[in-house]
């Protein structure tokens, strides 16, 4: 009867423990597995590792850092009481990214709307006012200053943010857990869903839609020391 | 190579996620192609860009200690799931030696219960041939045929009656016994009133019947004996312990859960002629003999207070039983009749329950020939010509009497007394009653016990017995020093049944014309009774004017106070006694 309880109840194959270095040196699965144990220190590392990524990753999705804040305890507070059921099978990184986003995706829900931009709207601001308007009608001398080359940087990184708004959903996710989180393409692939090749289709039609959109700023170099060299030719 | 195939891996390239040959490889492959070249740039400008305006943002302090918090809240109280639990139930290694006791134990309870392993056709034959299963268990378990007609079970030593042979077969016998038809159990003995038949109720109906079951008697929820209803001989368990004496030498009774019946038991004719009825009542008197009525002229009312005998006083009684034999003696000079062997004497002098003063038919009510109700006059109800007669015998044989018995006597009075001006009046009644039966009507303290007596029935609510007892001392003892106060009092029990009584506006008026305390005691009563009295012309009492102008809460307050006017001749008597 015991021999039948345990082939039903067998045991899942244990982590390595205790594990051998330095704990910051350990990997993600097995501090998950430690932390599932009680060990506080190792959850402290996971936190460590990945709450920029996360944070950055979620305020990029949601675009309010309020909200990205309470969004990213909510994920680690997932992956708290999700301790006792992670599998050291599964890769910790794509776990906690698709927490993470499908955090974002129920909040892009409940903003219906907000974040669905079309692949057809037309590059560029879209009041009449930005229409025709250049970065260099809006600097006073073209010989920039320091001065002048913090205005242009403050402008470009206006125009990114809102590049990066309005590029398609499945772009931007691709883009940012790229740019902003570090994940491989493959390790996207999981997060998404998607096979890899799609994911790189994704970043590249991210990337060029991202250029059009800098296509202002060809030429300008946001390096002090060649901001004049550049704004001088 | 394809343009577009080299675009695949110029992003994988500017990203660093190609291998190291391939990066080579396609590093070669760019640096040939102008248009792949400047693609390359641009990814990598356009990433610097972005990187160098939109930098990553530092996680808030506080996220991140929420979180931690969070963390180590949840680390230790996280109560794991059901599933969790359950699992490692089941893998602890004292669940599996737990579960092999336990199945152990089930297996070889259900394996090692008696009768489990026999099969029907086993109890079949051994009710075709009960005599050949006396052997068994089992067979002993058996409500009926089990056991042949006329054969006890094996008696042990050290039981006078049939015991189980071991404990771990009584629940057997339990078995056994309810599964005993109910109609076939009848009673035993008297002193099973210890043992607890269970068809009680049924038992009469059932006497003669032939009951050939077996009884199980219980001693404290435990079957202690059982006996086979259809065996002839012994049919009692005076037989039984006669049987189990004679067994043993010098046929002394043994220390067993059954106690021994008392020395006057219900033999088989009571059984045969009355039934359980009449063993029922012996049994009941045996047991629980009732107050004893010493006075043959109480009327009923006294019996009812007498009825009211507790155990402490019983115990108390009981104290006065050693010193019975020496009353007899007493008794064979106070009483006149008195006959050493005379049953109620008899009963009276040996028994320690019977105590003292004698049952009820040691006391002479039926006039039959007990010494002192012919004294007395042959038991007649009235009062009066019961202690008016002479006592001439009593006082002749009191003259006789040794001082110790007086002493002895005298102390019975102390106590009523003691006990009356403690207010326990019932026990008071009962005292001056076992001392006035035993007394010489001729003693000092006989009066004041009757007037005692009074005065407890009275305030007790016997007011018929009451004025019984001061009729008494009024009528037998015209010298008493108690006879005014036992007048007044007969005249306040009167009154008490009937407010407007002509007798007590009588005894009341002749005491008024007194100056003693009794005169201003019946100048009040008579006031707030028949209204003023004469008034001007009335002598005034001079002594107890404090206590008479107390209220009457006061009084009944300090009522030992109170009892200075009436009690004070025998307070200073006892103090001369003494």
């Amino acid at each position: 009867m015991l021999v039948l309880i345990t082939s039903l109840f067998g045991r899942k194959k244990k982590p390595a423990w205790p594990p051998e270095g330095p704990i910051e040196d350990v990997p993600d699965e097995t501090l998950m597995a430690m932390y599932a144990k009680g060990t506080t220190e190792a959850f402290e590392v996971l936190l460590k590792r990945h709450e920029r990524g996360i944070f950055n990753f979620i305020l990029r999705s949601v675009n309010n850092r309020s909200r990205a804040e309470d969004l990213t305890q909510d994920v680690f507070f997932r992956v708290i009481r999700s301790a006792p059921k992670y599998q050291t099978s599964a890769k910790f990184t794509t776990w906690l990214y698709t927490i993470a986003r499908n955090i974002c995706i129920d909040q892009s829900r409940r903003k219906a709307g907000k974040l669905e931009v079309s692949a057809d709207k037309p590059i560029g601001r879209s009041d009449g006012d930005g229409k025709g308007r250049t970065l260099l009608d809006a600097v006073a001398a073209p010989s920039a200053t320091s001065g002048g080359v913090e205005v242009i940087k403050q402008e470009f990184r206006d125009r990114l943010k809102r590049a990066l708004e309005e590029l398609p959903e499945e772009q931007r996710e691709v883009f940012v857990l790229r740019e902003v989180s570090g994940l491989k393409f493959r390790e996207i692939a999981d997060v998404v869903g998607v096979p890899e090749n799609t994911v790189k289709s994704r970043m590249r039609y991210a990337l060029e839609t991202l250029r059009g959109h800098m296509e202002e700023f060809r030429g300008y170099s946001f390096d002090k020391d060649t901001a004049a060299e550049v704004g001088g030719a | 190579m394809n343009c577009e195939h080299k675009r695949q891996d110029l992003l994988d390239l500017a990203y660093g996620e190609l291998s190291q040959q391939h990066t080579e490889q396609v590093a070669d492959t760019v640096h040939e192609c102008a248009a792949c070249r400047s693609e390359l740039e641009r990814i990598e400008n356009l990433r610097s860009a972005f990187r160098d305006a939109m930098p990553l943002e530092e996680v808030p302090h506080l996220v991140s200690a929420n979180i931690l918090r969070e963390a180590r809240l949840k680390a230790y109280t996280e109560p794991p799931s059901v599933f969790e639990r359950l699992q490692k139930l089941l893998f602890h290694p004292g669940f599996a030696a737990a579960a092999a006791v336990a199945l152990v134990l089930v297996i070889s309870g259900l394996l090692f219960q008696p009768g489990v392993l026999q099969s029907p056709a086993d109890h079949a034959e051994m009710a075709a041939a009960p005599a050949a299963s006396e052997e068994s268990f089992a067979e002993k378990a058996t409500p009926s045929g089990a056991t042949a007609p006329g054969e006890a079970q094996p008696i042990p030593a050290a039981a006078p009656v049939v015991a189980e042979p071991t404990p771990a077969l009584a629940p057997r016998a339990e078995v056994a016994r309810l599964d005993a038809p109910s109609d076939e159990a009848e009673p035993l003995n008297d002193k099973l009133g210890e043992v607890a038949l269970r068809d009680e109720p049924k038992k009469e109906a059932d006497k003669g019947a032939g009951a050939d079951a077996e009884n199980v008697w219980k001693l404290d929820g435990k079957p202690v004996a059982r006996l086979d209803r259809k065996a002839k001989s012994p049919t009692t368990l005076d037989e039984l312990l006669g049987a189990s004496r004679g067994a043993r030498p010098g046929g002394s009774t043994p220390k067993t859960p059954v106690q021994d019946p008392p020395a006057k038991t219900v033999n088989d004719k009571d059984q045969a002629f009355g039934g359980d009825k009449v063993v029922a009542e012996k049994k009941r008197e045996q047991r629980a003999p009732e107050p004893l009525q010493a006075q043959a002229v109480v009327p009923a009312d006294l019996d009812n207070l007498n009825a009211d005998n507790d155990a402490p006083e019983a115990v108390a009684d009981a104290e006065e039983a050693k010193d019975a034999n020496e009353q007899t003696v007493k008794q064979a000079e106070w009483n006149p009749g008195y006959r050493p062997g005379n049953p109620a004497n008899r009963a009276k002098a040996g028994s320690n329950s019977a105590v003292g003063f004698g049952s009820k038919s040691s006391g002479g009510l039926a006039g039959l020939d007990d010494g002192r109700a012919n004294a007395k006059g042959g038991g007649s109800s009235s009062l009066g010509n019961v202690y008016g007669g002479a006592p001439g015998s009593g006082d002749q044989a009191a003259e006789g009497a040794p001082a110790t018995d007086e002493n002895a006597t005298r102390k019975r009075y102390e106590r009523g007394l003691s006990r009356y001006q403690r207010g326990d009046y019932g026990n008071a009644v009962r005292d001056f009653d076992a001392f006035m039966n035993d007394a010489p009507r001729s003693s000092n303290y006989y009066a004041l016990a009757m007037y005692y007596k009074g005065r407890s029935l009275l305030n007790r609510g016997n007011g018929a017995g009451a004025v019984a007892a001061f009729r008494s001392v009024i009528g037998e003892y015209p010298q008493s020093e108690k006879r005014d106060d036992a007048r007044y009092w007969l005249a306040k029990s009167l009154l008490r049944s009937d407010p407007q009584n002509a007798e007590a506006q009588q005894i009341l008026s002749q005491l008024m014309s007194g100056k003693s305390a009794v005169a201003g005691n019946a100048r009040d009563t008579y006031d707030r009774s028949f209204g003023k009295s004469t008034g001007k012309d009335a002598p005034r009492p001079t002594v107890g004017k404090k206590a008479l102008k107390r209220s009457a809460p006061a009084r009944k307050k300090n009522k030992s106070k109170m009892d200075y006017y009436d009690d004070s001749p025998a307070e200073k008597q006892m103090e001369a006694v003494e």
